[in-house]
């Protein structure tokens, strides 16, 4: 199944409460029909190819997002800052939920990117369905590629 | 860290680095200081090494033989023999947790995660739920490497 495509018109683009209502009006009834592939479609700003979960993030406040990873994030780490097991640490129950928030929490990420590379990587990657840190010789290098990646969309400061 | 390890209220340990996230337990105990060792497959995720030639699985005769790539054996026990090298490594029900370096002095260090290292003067003094208990005992008996771990390194 091809990930169900729309668009939100330019004059909304960046704002959230004119894209709910343009969603409340136009697509209640396709949001079952949507399938779970996430990502920006970066050739064309303000258009998603969106799954239900994207749909559903968009009806949430920046606030919301914000509380509810710092909350996920203070849990997960907790459970996992002494573990060296990879697959434990982005297995961790709290983890998935993050990445269940969606591509609003990847200027979240950002934010923590430098501190703890290795956790947020693999996120970041899931999230925006693309790797600009491909081509990274080690972590440093990742984190610089990514940070470039989210200044270039205005998603970081500086 | 006394809430993870509650074995260490009544063991001996002295933290001895600052928070480092760029290697792990396993790094550590095998002399590396610059890469995360876990045999996570590269398509799941990318930069984490892992001894050419072995199974990236999480098993003990994985993590045992990632150590033979460096000339450990397994050993009989963890008793301080002086120009022998030993390496231990945990496990819980889900396999391989960690893994700790013995010192000259008979102690043993081991990083935590992505936070610190520590000394401490017994494997007990790490077992519990979050690492289980020691699994396996591994030693090397070679002049080149002995007194060469970089836990012996004079602080920067």
């Amino acid at each position: 199944m091809n990930p169900s495509l729309f668009d939100v018109p330019d004059r909304l683009s960046g704002h959230r409460s004119g894209i709910q209502q343009y969603l409340d009006e136009r697509l209640p009834s396709q949001l079952v029909t949507f399938v779970d592939d996430v990502r920006l479609d970066e050739t064309a700003p303000g258009r998603f190819y969106g799954g239900e979960q994207v749909l559903m993030q968009l009806l949430r406040s920046d606030e919301e997002i914000r509380q509810r990873f710092a909350l996920l994030v203070e849990r997960w780490e907790t459970d996992t800052t002494f573990s060296s097991a990879t697959d434990e640490i982005l297995l961790h129950p709290d983890y998935q939920r993050i990445l269940a928030l969606g591509i609003q929490v990847v200027p979240l990420i950002l934010e923590q990117l430098r501190d703890k590379p290795r956790r947020w990587l693999w996120a970041l990657k899931v999230l925006v369905d693309e790797n600009p840190a491909e081509r990274a010789a080690d972590a440093d290098a990742a984190v610089d590629a990514w940070m470039a990646w989210g200044r270039a969309r205005g998603l970081v400061d500086g | 860290m006394l809430a993870a390890f509650p074995s260490l209220r009544r063991g001996r340990f002295e933290i001895s680095s600052r928070r480092n996230g760029h290697y792990n337990c396993i790094a550590w105990a095998a002399g590396i200081v610059d890469a995360w060792w876990w045999p996570i497959p590269p398509e799941f995720v990318e930069g984490q090494h892992w001894p050419e030639g072995v199974p990236r699985e999480r098993t003990l005769a994985s993590f045992q033989a990632a150590f033979e790539t460096l000339g450990y054996v397994v050993a009989d026990d963890h008793a301080c023999v002086e120009g022998v090298e030993k390496v231990a490594i945990f496990a819980n029900a889900d396999g391989p947790t960690h893994a700790s370096y013995q010192l000259p002095d008979s102690w043993w260090t081991s990083k935590l995660g992505e936070e610190y290292d520590i000394r401490h003067a017994t494997l007990e003094d790490l077992h519990g739920r979050s690492y289980g208990s020691v699994a396996s005992i591994l030693e090397r008996c070679d002049p080149a490497t002995y007194l060469r771990h970089p836990a012996l390194r004079p602080a920067a």
